[in-house]
């Protein structure tokens, strides 16, 4: 078979392009009711009182529900998040009331009317301010929260949630040993998933207690599990579906809408309530990307062999802290970037600030810290005269070194970057890095970036998969996993074909996720899905390959051990004219006589991650993910040395993807990687005010990357090792190209402006400032 | 979603709609008036705007005129910005409204939108601030009446309330014999508001006038901006750098530029726009 490495288009591309995919807005139930959140217009003020009566007039409006109607604290981690403000509120955009009326509108107009008497808060608008002596409390109960998932360490009476550090060797001797030291800051702002489709849940509770949930989520599974643990109820009575889901980067992983609209039903006897959020209140009242300050200290030997890293990351994790001791951890155990640092101490912190709260964004952490790494590589190349690309390749880690947290690397569980690197060369017809002059004030350079990531998962992330026959042979795939964009049921249905050897277009996916028939898959979210689902669906193959064997073993009257499969039969491995059609064993085996034996056939399949643990607290030591997926960046930019306006021309990677499974959908995942990457880098960032007040909560002045805008050539390439415990040999892949181009891009305009740019996004104006803004 | 109910009305001709407005104020009503309407969707979004009632104009022909009517040309208010380039009656009109927004956009934004929007951009008045033949046909209690855009502006333009504009026109002759630039510079993406947009145009005599939005919270010109630009003794760099430091307003700090910035950029275009008019002749 050839499934496995050829291009096919998505399974859902022919409803999507003709306007026919269904998202969770299009299910529609008669006689919904709607709910709109009112969001706080102060960034820290204390809730003095609130006035409702005028919102509860409006006609239409059958509830006005605030923060003293709930008692319930949430939270992945820390239980620090109140559904709807108690007492105060935190950041700008924070729900401090929800109208649940019969429309939209009047929901709408009733939100308006809802009065709140504040008592302002000094406002904790940067990382600088929370952490100053005496500053001003986000959380008063800091420390005293309850814990859902640990490990997280806040420090009492202050603004940090989380702590988390990693220690390998002797970073200070190591920085003795050196003969040269770089130190780079860098600072990046939050930024917005802008997901094409805002986030939307619709709730209802029916007459028997069972709650169904329809939601834009990545984790149904723990929408499903928070919901029944925040409102006492039994897991089985919660019904999340999560139909196609236009976009998520992360940003769906996060519950916040789920719990509203289950709180907006509750408060009208169980009738369906639909949330969505306008785009403004997508931007600013649920939650963003982080934002982080960096310092980063590399220390090597003259010949550029690095010898030692000292690290603090400072995150800015906004008004709560949701999923950012996970990502804390991420970035401590992958501090280093792809390179071999015998020497290594870092520090993370968690930051609270009256800023939106935080949640993962593509890349989970890495982005940002990628930033930081390969901003200071790049320096000490500059410092050493050496090509950054040569002190890459010279320092990549490779098979038999240990991770930061002393995770060992084998040839299956780590990606080559020597390997990516030489592809790079070619790709992007590397000079070097060296400024080229190409017209009055203009000059072209090359910059690159290198990246690495595991999954930062759970150790005990389950998936799962079922596959039922239909009559005429074909099946069905259930699979837990999300449909988001990546092509992730395509994916679960190529490797399916494979094993079954049967045509693509004979395996049928359920497209939705429903938790009550849909196998358990932990979240989509890490890149795993392949590797996850991969597997679960691998064993549900084999057992359904088994069961084929056996049931046509009674009918051919010979051992299991004698037949073989292809072209949807079973047959004799020594006499294929011996055979039986799938389709004659789908339902049951039909003897002439008309009795039958067998039934239905269905596959089973389950996976769970296994050989992860936790952090320790200590050292920071552990084993983070399954594999490290690697891979070379670089861009080609154009830069004018007058108006310090640039073009990028060129933006290139090379990653080892183990094994392609779909080429045409991988190349997509990773120039929309890029894409996203530079936008982030070039354009993107959450602009707030003195008073903390969300500038930019509109398209028009939170700036993507318009079509148009985008390089004039994005290059792909591949490099296939194959991780040998994954389906095929397939490597995460989807989160990564987002990693070190932005890195890539600063390394070139730092070579090309001759001034290190440390700052996002790269503006103009920002390199202008670091040139010292002469007129 | 416009949380709020909206009353809708589309009048057939000029004298309707400026009676309508006035019924609507007697019934404690506020109206306001109605072009491609990109404006009052997206404000309503944030229950900002105090209105209740819109008048479209689109439905008067006086406001669709778009031609040259005897010496002059006459550009109706109601005119999309992509019939205006598309038609591109002056060219320097064209130049300048074709970096509004997006193309899509531009299909739904009229000229009298742009002119009398609540941004402070208004990019569309630049080319007529650099004229001195821009005349206002405007729909007033006592008729249509002319008014010369010099009368009218003042850091906007000021009508009655309840007026409205019906076509704005300028000079044939006084058109054609401006050499232009409109250079629209933004913070980093093709499509954004500008930090600056500068219209730029030299006379036959010889004199250089700069029209500017962006800088500040209103569009502008300055005579004392004009006679530096205009004083061909001394290179373009210099002219600009002296006409940067002698705005007569302070350049607007925000979102998407500090003010000091805005001063390099307002600088380093002026002097291009310079050295490429002055190429021209």
């Amino acid at each position: 078979m050839t499934i496995i490495g050829t291009s096919v288009p998505r399974k859902e591309a022919p409803n999507k392009v003709t306007g026919r995919a269904r998202y969770t807005d299009d299910i529609n139930v008669p006689g919904t009711l709607n709910a709109v959140i009112v969001p706080a217009n102060k960034a820290h003020a204390k809730i003095v009182s609130m006035e409702t009566e005028a919102a509860k007039n409006v006609p239409g409006v059958k509830a006005v529900i605030t923060g003293q109607d709930v008692s319930v604290l949430c939270g992945d981690v820390t239980e620090d998040r109140p559904p709807l403000a108690r007492d105060k509120v935190r950041y700008s955009g924070e729900p401090v009331a929800l109208v649940v009326a019969r429309d939209e509108m009047a929901a709408h107009r009733a939100a308006s009317l809802v009065k709140v008497h504040w008592q302002d808060l000094p406002v904790v608008n940067t990382i600088r301010d929370a952490l100053r002596d005496n500053a001003p409390l986000v959380h008063e109960k800091n420390g005293e929260y309850a814990v859902a998932t640990p490990p997280v360490y806040p420090k009492k009476r202050s603004n940090i949630a989380d702590e988390a550090n990693v220690t390998k060797g002797d970073a200070d001797q190591g920085m003795k040993n050196s003969d040269v030291k770089v130190h780079v800051r860098v600072s990046l702002p939050q930024i917005d998933h802008a997901a094409m489709e805002p986030r939307i849940a619709k709730a209802e509770i029916l007459a028997d207690g069972r709650v169904l949930l329809h939601a834009s989520t990545q984790a149904p599974f723990e929408v499903q599990k928070l919901i029944a643990k925040y409102f006492k109820l039994n897991p089985g009575q919660v019904i999340v579906t999560a139909p196609l889901v236009g976009g998520a980067f992360g940003g769906k992983a996060a519950v916040q809408l789920e719990i509203l609209a289950y709180l907006a039903s509750k408060a009208v006897g169980g009738q369906m309530v639909r949330i969505v959020n306008a785009r403004e209140g997508d931007m600013s009242t649920s939650p963003l990307g982080m934002g982080l300050e960096a310092e980063v200290t590399l220390g090597a030997t003259r010949d550029g062999h690095l010898q030692a890293a000292q690290m603090r990351f400072y995150m800015d994790i906004g008004a709560y802290t949701d999923s950012a001791p996970r990502i804390a951890r991420a970035i401590a155990a992958q501090c280093t970037g792809p390179y071999r640092i015998a020497n290594v101490h870092t520090d993370v912190f968690c930051v609270y600030t009256n800023h939106t709260y935080t949640t993962a964004f593509r890349g989970f952490g890495h982005m940002p810290m990628t930033f930081a790494i390969e901003r200071a590589m790049d320096e000490l190349a500059h410092t050493l005269h050496m090509d950054p690309l040569d002190l890459r390749e010279m320092n990549a880690i490779r098979p038999n070194d240990v991770t930061p947290t002393k995770a060992r690397l084998t040839r299956s569980n780590l990606g080559d970057l020597p390997q990516c690197i030489e592809k790079m060369r070619p790709l992007i017809d590397w000079n070097g890095g060296k400024v080229q002059s190409v017209g009055a004030h203009r000059v072209r350079v090359q910059g690159v970036a290198a990246f690495w990531k595991t999954s930062s998962s759970p150790p005990n992330a389950v998936s799962g998969a079922l596959v039922t026959m239909n009559s005429d042979g074909s099946v069905n795939l259930s699979t837990g996993a999300v449909e988001f964009g990546p092509g992730t049921k395509t994916t679960a249905a190529q490797i399916l074909a494979e094993k079954l050897r049967i045509p693509l277009d004979r395996v049928y996916v359920h497209e939705d996720v429903n938790t009550q028939v849909d196998p358990e898959h932990w979240k989509t979210v890490a890149s795993l899905s392949t590797y996850m689902v991969g597997r679960a669906v691998v064993d549900a193959a084999n057992d359904l390959i088994g069961q084929l064997k056996s049931l046509a073993a009674a009918v051919l009257r010979c051992s299991p051990d004698d037949l073989d499969y292809g072209e949807e039969k079973i047959f004799v491995r020594d006499d294929p004219s011996i055979s039986i059609k799938f389709s004659d064993l789908a339902l049951g085996y039909k003897y002439k006589e008309g009795d039958s034996i067998g039934g239905q056939l269905m596959g089973r399949g389950r996976f769970i991650i296994r050989h992860l643990n936790l952090l320790d607290e200590e050292t920071g030591h552990g084993r983070p993910g399954p594999a490290w997926t690697v891979g070379i960046q670089a861009v080609e930019v154009e830069y004018d040395e007058e108006t310090h306006q640039y073009r990028i021309l060129k933006a290139a990677t090379v990653l080892d993807a183990g094994r392609v499974i779909n080429p045409a959908v991988a190349a997509g995942q990773v120039m929309g990687g890029m894409n996203m990457g530079l936008g982030v880098a070039s354009r993107e960032g959450v602009h707030y005010d003195a008073q903390g007040q969300f500038l930019n909560q509109q398209f028009r002045s939170y700036k993507v990357m318009r079509m148009g805008e985008q390089p004039q050539q994005y290059l792909v390439e591949f490099v296939e090792n194959p991780q040998l415990d994954s389906p095929f040999g397939a490597r995460p892949i989807g989160e990564h190209a987002v990693l070190a181009i932005g890195a890539a891009l600063a390394n070139a305009l730092s070579r090309a402006a001759d001034v290190s740019l440390n700052t996002l996004p790269i503006t103009p104006e920002q390199i202008w400032r670091e040139r010292g803004a002469r007129l | 979603m416009m949380p709020n109910p909206l009353h809708y009305y589309r009048p057939d001709t000029i004298t309707e709609a400026r009676d309508l407005f006035e019924q609507l104020q007697r019934a404690n009503q506020r109206p306001t008036y109605y072009g491609g309407g990109t404006e009052i969707l997206t404000r309503s979004r944030l229950n900002d705007g105090d209105f209740d009632a819109v008048i479209d104009l689109k439905g008067i022909p006086e406001l669709h005129v778009h031609e040259q009517d005897g010496s002059r040309l006459r550009f109706g208010s109601v005119l999309r910005l992509t019939e205006l380039a598309d038609r591109d009656l002056w060219p320097f009109l064209t130049a300048t409204v074709d970096r509004i927004a997006d193309h899509t956009t531009r299909g739904q934004i009229t000229l009298g939108g742009n002119l009398f929007s609540t941004l402070p951009y208004k990019e569309a008045l630049l080319p007529f601030l650099v004229s001195d033949s821009a005349d206002l046909t405007v729909a007033t209690p006592d008729g249509v009446k002319q008014r010369r855009l010099a009368d009218v502006f003042d850091e906007e333009l000021r009508l009655d309330p309840g007026d409205f504009l019906i076509s704005v026109t300028v000079d044939g002759q006084e058109a054609k014999a401006l050499a232009f630039k409109s250079f629209k510079m933004t913070r980093q993406d093709w499509i954004d508001y500008p930090l600056v947009t500068i219209g730029t145009a030299r006379r036959e005599d010889g004199s250089i006038r700069a029209a500017f939005s962006g800088w500040s919270s209103f569009p502008f010109t300055s005579s004392r901006v004009n006679k530096i630009l205009s004083n061909t003794q001394k290179p373009p760099e210099e002219r600009a750098r002296e006409a940067v430091a002698a705005m007569p307003f302070h350049a607007v700090d925000d979102i998407h530029g500090s003010s000091e910035y805005r001063q390099f950029v307002t600088q380093y275009t002026l002097a291009r726009m310079l050295k490429e008019l002055e190429a021209q002749s």
